[in-house]
């Protein structure tokens, strides 16, 4: 398959594919309370993998369909997705791209994402927990849960997609 | 530099218009009403996503059976200690209910028995048992200061139990029926023949001057006699457990008594107030 049609494929598929398997694998995932964000953690190493602007589009794509379908209020995870999406993106441009920074990133990014989650959630009334609360039993949990999956994702979005990273100064890493 | 500049502008720009779509979505979603567009939209969304999950779901169910195997082994051990604590909690409720239930069936037949005897009673509960191997005593804890004194009748539910045989302020120590010291005016109920029952170190009475003729057989009751003034007649005092035919020359026949109450399991009893009758012959 031509390498350019392949990708314009492939990034779509993956951000349904991360969408279906969070609907339906993650909750089952569950561990010390928490259940991992696939949809994140793919649109992060799209992002690290493909730039900014695919990893904020892939971003707002993915949480906008979970926001659908999920019934959340809609944009709040779209919102939050696309600035990880966009701000992950950038990160790759200035550094190596190793398992470590990918991991970092993933860490990052989650934290960030449920922040903004949270403080919107807070602004527009809907915040049932309280933030210390929050930040300890559910975000840190949440983000290294994240941040252990990452590898595994990474792997298969990298096959997936099939082309060498094109930025310039990405070296690839251990994977 | 030129390329860089107008690709960031690029990248911004087309953050910024995601950011204010989703900016957009947030603000009507949230100003409108259940039944509005967005709401709608996310009904629909939901039933087309919903045969999709649902072939995901059957693809990845083994997957998701071997997670949770996974994780029930290494819950495994916290679970079996959880259930081991809830177990010991249940077993100490169960100890608890019981004993409160034969408590309550307890107290019930002494409220009966009080009731029956229609005299001036005390209930006790049984502090202590006899420490030496020579006498068969109890202690109670009710003495003088509840209107005990020396050879009162202690009776149970389940019969006679015996007599006290000192009293101090607060507590009174019993002679049971057994004790070798203890004679108890009776009689056998069939045949009304009278003698004493009396104890003989071992956990049965001997029931003495029955003459030999009278009619005495295993498994008839014996009861109080009432004579001597220190039980009320008709109280029973156990079942005849050996009464052979008479032998030879003896005056009076060897039968033996196993008592109706279980005297080394007493928890309560009831003191009888109104005895012994004044100018009552101590056996």
């Amino acid at each position: 398959m031509n390498g350019d049609l392949r990708e314009k494929v492939a990034v779509p598929l993956l951000v349904i594919l991360a969408f279906l398997l969070q609907t339906t694998v993650a909750p089952h995932l569950t561990f010390i309370g928490v259940q991992p964000d696939i949809i994140l953690i793919v649109v992060i190493v799209i992002a690290l993998l493909r730039g900014p602007v695919i990893g904020s589009v892939c971003g707002f794509a993915g949480g906008m369909l979970k926001d659908l379908v999920l019934l959340q209020t809609l944009g709040l995870d779209a919102l939050s997705k696309t600035l990880v999406g966009y701000f992950a993106g950038r990160f790759s441009e200035d550094g190596n791209f190793s398992i470590f920074v990918g991991m970092m990133s993933v860490f990052l990014g989650s934290f960030f994402a449920e922040m903004i989650r949270l403080t919107l959630s807070y602004l527009l009334g809907l915040g049932e927990l309280g933030f210390v609360h929050s930040l300890t039993a559910s975000i840190l949990p949440f983000c290294i849960y994240n941040t252990l999956i990452f590898p595994l994702v990474f792997i298969f979005t990298e096959r997936l997609l099939g082309v060498e990273p094109e930025f310039p100064g990405i070296q690839r890493g251990i994977i | 530099m030129y390329n860089y500049r107008r690709s960031l502008f690029k990248n911004r720009l087309v953050l910024g218009l995601l950011l204010l779509a989703c900016v957009v979505f947030l603000t009507v979603h949230y100003k409108e009403t259940s039944s509005g567009a967005l709401h709608r939209l996310q009904r629909d969304s939901l039933s087309i996503a919903a045969p999709l999950q649902v072939g995901l779901t059957k693809i990845t169910s083994p997957f998701k059976h071997s997670w949770n195997w996974t994780r029930d082994i290494v819950d495994s051990g916290e679970q079996y200690r959880r259930v081991r604590e809830q177990n010991t909690l249940l077993q100490k409720e169960t100890v608890d209910y019981r004993e409160m239930k034969a408590e309550n069936q307890r107290l019930k037949r002494l409220l009966e028995l009080k009731d029956s005897l229609g005299q001036n009673t005390c209930s006790a509960n049984v502090i202590s048992q006899s420490s030496d191997n020579y006498q068969s005593t109890i202690e109670i804890d009710k003495g003088t200061n509840d209107g005990l004194h020396e050879d009162m009748p202690v009776v149970c539910p389940e019969g006679v139990v015996g007599t006290v045989i000192a009293s101090g302020p607060k507590a009174s120590k019993v002679k049971l029926i057994t004790d070798t010291k203890s004679g108890i005016a009776a009689m056998i109920q069939e045949s009304r023949a009278c003698g004493i029952a009396s104890g003989n170190g071992s956990d049965e009475l001997d029931l003495e001057y029955i003459k030999q003729n009278s009619k005495a057989k295993k498994g008839d009751l014996v009861i109080t006699s009432g004579l001597g003034g220190i039980f009320p007649k008709g109280l029973l005092i156990g079942v005849i457990s050996f009464a052979p035919k008479g032998i030879g020359a003896d005056l009076y026949r060897e039968i033996r008594v196993s008592p109706s109450v279980v005297l080394g399991s007493l928890e309560a009893v009831v003191v009888i107030k109104d005895y012994p009758k004044k100018n009552y012959i101590p056996l």
